[in-house]
């Protein structure tokens, strides 16, 4: 084992996937995240190291649909069973890096790096979880509230997708041969998610 | 390239606005005057249309409104060219069909970001110069304003040792290059990285169960120690050999953002960054990247 991040005195940033914290929990080891995570901070010198993010992907939301390329949101939303699970995972998350920044103080940040479509539906997860965990009074002056934050993924597939089925204005003559139905989601697409 | 590229169409929209109102005034028709969105000046609508940038249905319904929003929404919708190589949903977007329609309505130098991927179904997925034939590489050359350039198995030892000649328009542009199970020795593929001599970011992906160990070959001197400044992405890669040859060729690295998972010596790669790196991506609990 060798970490040592005192040499980096430019380090902002730590990003840690919400995945590996979740990975820990499920093998029966829910310390190994917060034990590791304090070893790395404690040898961290920077004087400009001030956020931890938390980079949550389309698979940490349960329901979200993804057999094709990009997943969606849940249809028939999460049944109620999931959405406990749910929670209490993330009120686990919450604690293991409550117990982390004891020993060095961050800003807790939460990311959904997630594709466009899940992209509401995933900031509204995280936000509940945060007025939940808030009520139960996780946070306080020291702890502080996360910042929730949204990375976009577009489906470039379904970019070039939409240019071609509509009919922006164009100054430049129309390909051949290409539909020009004015549908922004062709029928493809839609059966892809039906 | 890209400012004077927006001034360019800027210029023509303007002249093409001013020639609608002259038309308008000279016949008098009351009804037909300019909307009051076409007298927004260009700096607001662009804040207008950069809180959309990744909402596609917005986009395309602004640019219905009128020329002076088209222009500015454009560069946003044809920003991101994406070519499957193997089977799509449709043919239409496999390669090389997207180019040939770009092309032929004169959009392919608003491409900023070229993504070359792999469908979801079986097929010939290898990017090797056989793609490029005489049509289709006129189309690739009119690719001239491309900033990041995603290309899924490309076959570089297919295209050595002329491969400077078939990516000679990305050369002056290119800013991030992500590799993803690239086919070639090491020394080509760092002769490939060399060329782009203002690359800053820097993605090279191999899937985690093949952990393909790039193959020693004949030396290639790069033509360019490329900054690389801005962010390192690795997945799967034995990059002990790899960090020493980068340090050797490139004379360093300098890489301000580090996400390195599953990769051999992670924290020989991590402190190389020692005097630059500002975001670290940490695995803790996952495989050889972890502590």
């Amino acid at each position: 084992m060798r970490v040592d991040l005192s040499r980096h005195k430019s380090l902002r940033t730590l990003e840690v996937p919400a995945s590996c914290v979740n990975g820990a929990f499920r093998y029966e080891s829910p310390d190994i995240a917060s034990r590791l995570l304090k070893h790395v901070l404690l040898t961290i010198t920077s004087p400009a190291f001030f956020e931890v993010v938390v980079i949550y992907r389309d698979y940490d939301f349960r329901g979200v649909e993804s057999p094709h390329h990009p997943s969606c949101p849940p249809v028939r939303g999460t049944s109620q069973a999931d959405r406990a699970k749910e929670s209490i995972w993330h009120h686990t998350q919450f604690g293991v890096f409550r117990e982390v920044h004891k020993v060095r103080g961050f800003r807790l940040v939460l990311c959904a790096d997630v594709w466009n479509r899940v992209a509401d539906y995933s900031v509204g997860v995280l936000e509940e979880a945060v007025a939940a965990e808030k009520a139960d009074g996780g946070f306080d002056k020291r702890f502080l509230e996360p910042l929730v934050i949204y990375s976009p993924r577009l489906c470039h597939t379904d970019l070039n997708q939409d240019l071609y089925a509509s009919s922006p204005p164009s100054p430049f003559p129309w390909p051949e041969g290409l539909p020009r139905n004015g549908n922004p989601w062709p029928a493809c697409i839609v059966a892809l998610f039906r | 390239m890209t400012e004077s590229l927006v001034k360019r169409v800027r210029h023509q929209s303007l002249a093409a606005i001013r020639g609608i109102r002259s038309r308008v005034y000279r016949w008098k028709i009351s009804a037909t005057r300019p909307s009051s969105t076409t007298r927004l000046p260009f700096e607001i609508v662009e804040i207008i249309i950069a809180h959309l940038i990744y909402d596609t249905p917005s986009l395309l319904a602004c640019s219905l409104t009128c020329s002076t929003w088209y222009i500015v929404v454009v560069l946003h919708l044809h920003r991101t060219l994406t070519v499957r190589t193997t089977q799509w949903s449709n043919k239409r977007f496999m390669w090389p069909y997207p180019l040939r329609h770009m092309h032929r309505l004169g959009l392919l130098p608003l491409v900023q970001n070229l993504q070359v991927r792999q469908g979801y179904l079986q097929g010939n997925r290898w990017f090797t110069p056989k793609r490029l034939d005489c049509r289709t590489l006129c189309h690739f050359f009119a690719l001239t304003n491309v900033q990041e350039l995603e290309i899924d198995h490309l076959c570089i030892h297919r295209f050595m040792p002329r491969i400077r000649r078939h990516f000679k328009n990305f050369l002056p542009t290119l800013r991030s290059l992500n590799l993803r199970e690239p086919q070639g020795s090491r020394p080509e593929i760092l002769y490939f990285i060399g060329l782009f001599q203002h690359l800053e970011d820097l993605k090279l992906r191999y899937w985690p169960h093949k952990h393909l160990l790039p193959m020693d070959g004949p030396t290639f001197t790069p033509l360019f120690a490329p900054p690389l400044r801005g962010g390192l992405t690795m997945t799967s890669v034995s990059g002990v050999d790899l960090l020493k040859e980068m340090i050797r060729l490139f004379g360093g690295i300098r890489f301000r953002y580090m996400d390195l998972f599953n990769v051999g010596g992670v924290w020989l790669w991590i402190d190389a960054c020692a005097e630059t790196l500002e975001t670290l991506r940490l695995y803790p609990t996952s495989g050889r990247a972890s502590l």
